[in-house]
């Protein structure tokens, strides 16, 4: 039986990760647990969501001797037909190609990391070997920052797929849409609204203890005092980090949903609503890859993907309408 | 003929399997992940061990403290700086210049950005590919 607060629950804890990432830019140094934090809390999700659609509905099989219970028995049969078709949906269609895009991309990154501007891969990988052996480097830093982003791409499939079985759920993923959808619409009018040099420094501001909470914020954002420097976009990052076959890679995870939402669009599948909303949120998404990189803004982009994984599953899984013979 | 049952079908299959294998392995690496110190925090205490060690007048130890420092976080300004000062205490002006050098280019942005994104790209690269002779 699956726990009718499963999805309140799913949605607050999507809500929690959104606020626990963008409260790690406001940290110092001792906030890299946070990464680790999301794939426990989505990794726990995703195993409760997938116990709950594969345990059977029935544990005893009782015969069906009585009226009742053949109509008990159809009832729990119906059910577990239903939960077998979400989840063999959600884990198969578009959802294989966005993961092996994930899976290329990580390994990519792996790749770009190890060989680094004009160096061979060989060459990056046994310096990377020699230097661990002999302990002269421990080239620490570069593992840790790299298993940040490994630690986010399992949270993003574990997220992905459990808002997908959800997704189903017609009433509630209507309401959520629309509150994602404003709060994507909202959210880039602020990043817009904050300018160039601004929205990036702007959590040192806020950090800033003669700026934050006493008062004088208003007046020094007024006055442009804020710190100030240009910061690279996503798109940028993205393009120094991996190059254009990362660029290419993360433009191909973000179209799968997108391309499956447009074309699920003309089955009648998924309601105009949800379908308007998803819209919304993908060109949000587009626009903030391309807006100054901050942890606010990472944050904000992970609402939004909140949103089109829903839009995603709704488009692709549609309502489940048992077959009849 | 009785129909399969889809719990059955559910329980048996690979799909599923695979699936709870992958969680399960997502909850130890991020619960591994989480125990882990982070090497910017650890690069930080050890800078600050450096300067005090300095302030004691120890510049053989501050000087391992801020190598150790500078292994951890090849791009810390901060150990840089650090680094720079015990260099000009023990004599070597010329390791100290190019200490400072790289402590003032690791200034941008202004206010000691610790995200790394926001480092310019090719400074970014050259420390990735730096070894240990560069810091010495």
């Amino acid at each position: 039986m699956v726990a009718p607060y499963g999805y309140a629950f799913t949605f607050v804890m999507g809500v929690f990760s959104v606020l626990l990432l963008g409260w790690d830019g406001f940290q110092s140094y001792s906030s890299g647990w946070v990464f680790g934090f999301l794939a426990v809390i989505w990794s726990l999700l995703m195993m409760m969501r997938l116990m709950s659609l594969a345990t059977p509905a029935r544990e005893d099989k009782t015969p069906s001797s009585t009226l009742a219970q053949k109509i008990l028995n159809s009832f729990y049969e119906r059910q577990e037909e239903r939960h077998h078709y979400v989840l063999m949906k959600s884990m198969g269609g578009s959802f294989v190609l966005f993961f092996a895009g994930l899976l290329c991309f990580l390994g990519w990154q792996i790749f770009c990391a190890l060989a680094p501007s004009q160096k061979s891969f060989m060459d990056g990988f046994m310096q990377s070997i020699s230097a661990f052996q002999d302990g002269t480097s421990s080239n620490f830093r570069a593992v840790y920052d790299w298993g940040q982003m490994f630690m986010l791409a399992l949270s993003l499939s574990m997220m992905a797929f459990v808002l997908r079985t959800h997704a189903p759920s017609r009433a509630p993923t209507r309401s959520m849409m629309i509150v994602v959808a404003s709060y994507a619409v909202a959210g880039l009018i602020t990043f817009l609204g904050l300018s160039v040099e601004h929205a990036a420094s702007f959590s040192q501001s806020v950090s800033n203890p003669d700026v934050a909470g006493s008062g004088a914020g208003t007046g020094l954002w007024l006055a442009g005092a804020l710190y100030g420097d240009g910061a690279p976009t996503m798109f940028e990052l993205l393009l120094i980090e991996t190059g254009i076959g990362g660029v290419a890679m993360v433009a191909f995870m973000m179209f799968v949903p997108l391309g499956a939402i447009t074309l699920g669009a003309p089955s009648k599948r998924v309601d105009s609503l949800v379908l308007s909303c998803a819209m919304i949120i993908g060109i949000c998404l587009i626009i903030s890859v391309f807006l100054p990189m901050s942890p606010a803004l990472g944050a904000y982009m992970l609402l939004c993907l909140m949103g089109l994984f829903l839009a995603w599953g709704a488009a692709e899984i549609g309502v489940y309408t048992p077959q009849r013979a | 003929m009785a129909k399969p049952s889809s719990t059955r079908f559910c329980r048996n299959n690979i799909c599923v399997t695979l699936a709870f294998g992958f969680v399960f392995f997502s909850l130890f690496a991020g619960v591994f992940f989480c125990m882990l110190k982070n090497p910017r925090a650890l690069a930080q205490d050890y800078a600050k061990l450096a300067t005090i060690a300095l302030s004691y007048g120890d510049v053989v130890g501050a000087k391992a403290a801020a190598e150790q420092s500078l292994k951890q976080n090849p791009t810390s300004r901060q150990s840089w700086e650090v680094m720079a000062k015990i260099l000009l205490e023990s004599g070597d002006s010329r390791g100290a210049q190019k200490a400072a050098r790289i402590a003032n280019a690791l200034g941008h942005p202004a206010g000691g950005q610790n995200l790394l994104y926001a480092m310019p790209a090719e400074l970014r690269l050259s420390f990735l590919a730096m070894s240990d002779k560069d810091i010495r």
